[in-house]
């Protein structure tokens, strides 16, 4: 006699199609511009966002420069390393994003980057 | 007694939040204001402030006031209210600055302000020059909130959030609707404004932590 066993089979469900984000692209400056400014810092309509884009010992870095604390601006010091708010004097590292001078954990939302045909792009979801 | 008084009025395209927001934030005084060289708070709720400043006189800013002041909001259903800003400052000369915030609709109000001296014995002699003072103050004390005040409103219309920043898809950067303002704001712990709040008080208050 031969027992089936009613061992559960996995349900077979109908594929459901992902959603992906639509990737936001933005050409926000030209590298060689960059790299004489130090840093270069706009509004950017399509990406919502203020950005600023560094080009720090011979690094760039593309944050969001509007200050996470109440919205502020920043000075960008590239020999301090140093994003300094002009509100209220909240410091971020250039390298990291990360705030420096208070006992909290907030950080700059970086943006990704490339290079391409000379110019800095810069996307976002 | 001789009572020196100025009025000044102003639209701005702002909610009447981003007004109380500017107002009420004791941190950015030290560092967005070129007269202000200290500013701590001995008391702090909702409604009240008691702090100490430290402030270059205008037109002689070779003098530093240091005085202890104590602020009152009341605030109204419909995003208006007053501070009333008690002093007694250089010279012990005594003042109250009322603010008015008055929304006109959702991203617009009207800012009004007004400044009182309360002259005694040889300090009415002063009164000219008060009178011009509070003009330079009101005026330099503006120019320096203005940016804050536009930027801030753009900000929060596109879904800031505060101690978090904007939102993370850009589709979700808006907001539409009143804005509101819930206070006192709240600070980190080790803010330059807090140094003897909390030795003096020891109780808990919104921490952004």
């Amino acid at each position: 006699m031969i027992l089936f066993s009613a061992s559960p089979r996995p349900i077979m469900q109908k594929a459901q199609p992902v959603m992906q984000k639509a990737l936001i692209s933005y050409r926000f400056c030209s590298v060689s511009e960059l790299r004489q400014a130090g840093s270069i810092t706009r509004w950017v309509d399509e990406l919502k966002d203020e950005i600023t884009a560094l080009y720090c010992k011979n690094e760039i870095k593309v944050w969001s420069s509007i200050c996470p604390h109440y919205g502020g601006d920043f000075h960008v010091d590239c020999k301090t390393g140093e994003m300094r708010c002009k509100w209220h004097d909240w410091r971020f590292s250039t390298e990291s994003g990360e705030l420096k001078n208070r006992k909290l954990k907030l950080k700059l939302r970086s943006y990704d980057f490339a290079e391409e045909d000379g110019y800095l792009v810069i996307s976002s979801k | 007694m001789k009572l020196v008084e100025r009025d000044f009025e102003n639209i701005l395209n702002v909610a009447a939040a981003v007004a109380w927001w500017n107002h009420w934030d004791h941190e950015h005084l030290t560092v967005v204001h070129k007269n202000y060289t200290d500013a701590k708070l001995l008391f702090e709720d909702e409604r009240m402030i008691v702090q100490l400043v430290s402030y270059r006189v205008p037109v002689f800013s070779f003098l530093i006031s240091h005085s202890m002041g104590t602020v009152i909001c009341t605030r109204r259903d419909g995003g208006g209210g007053t501070f009333q800003q008690f002093n007694q400052g250089l010279l012990g000369i005594p003042s109250v600055s009322t603010i008015t915030v008055e929304p006109l609709d959702d991203d617009r109000c009207v800012i009004k302000t007004n400044y009182k001296f309360f002259l005694h014995g040889w300090t009415k002699l002063l009164a000219p020059v008060l009178y011009r003072m509070m003009a330079k103050w009101n005026n330099q004390v503006w120019q320096e909130d203005l940016p804050l005040k536009l930027r801030r409103q753009k900000v929060l219309r596109h879904g800031f959030k505060d101690f978090v920043g904007m939102p993370d898809l850009v589709e979700d950067r808006k907001c539409e609707g009143p804005l509101d303002l819930k206070m006192p704001l709240p600070r980190p712990q080790d803010s330059p404004v807090n140094e003897y709040l909390y030795g003096i008080l020891k109780a808990k208050r919104p921490a952004a932590d």
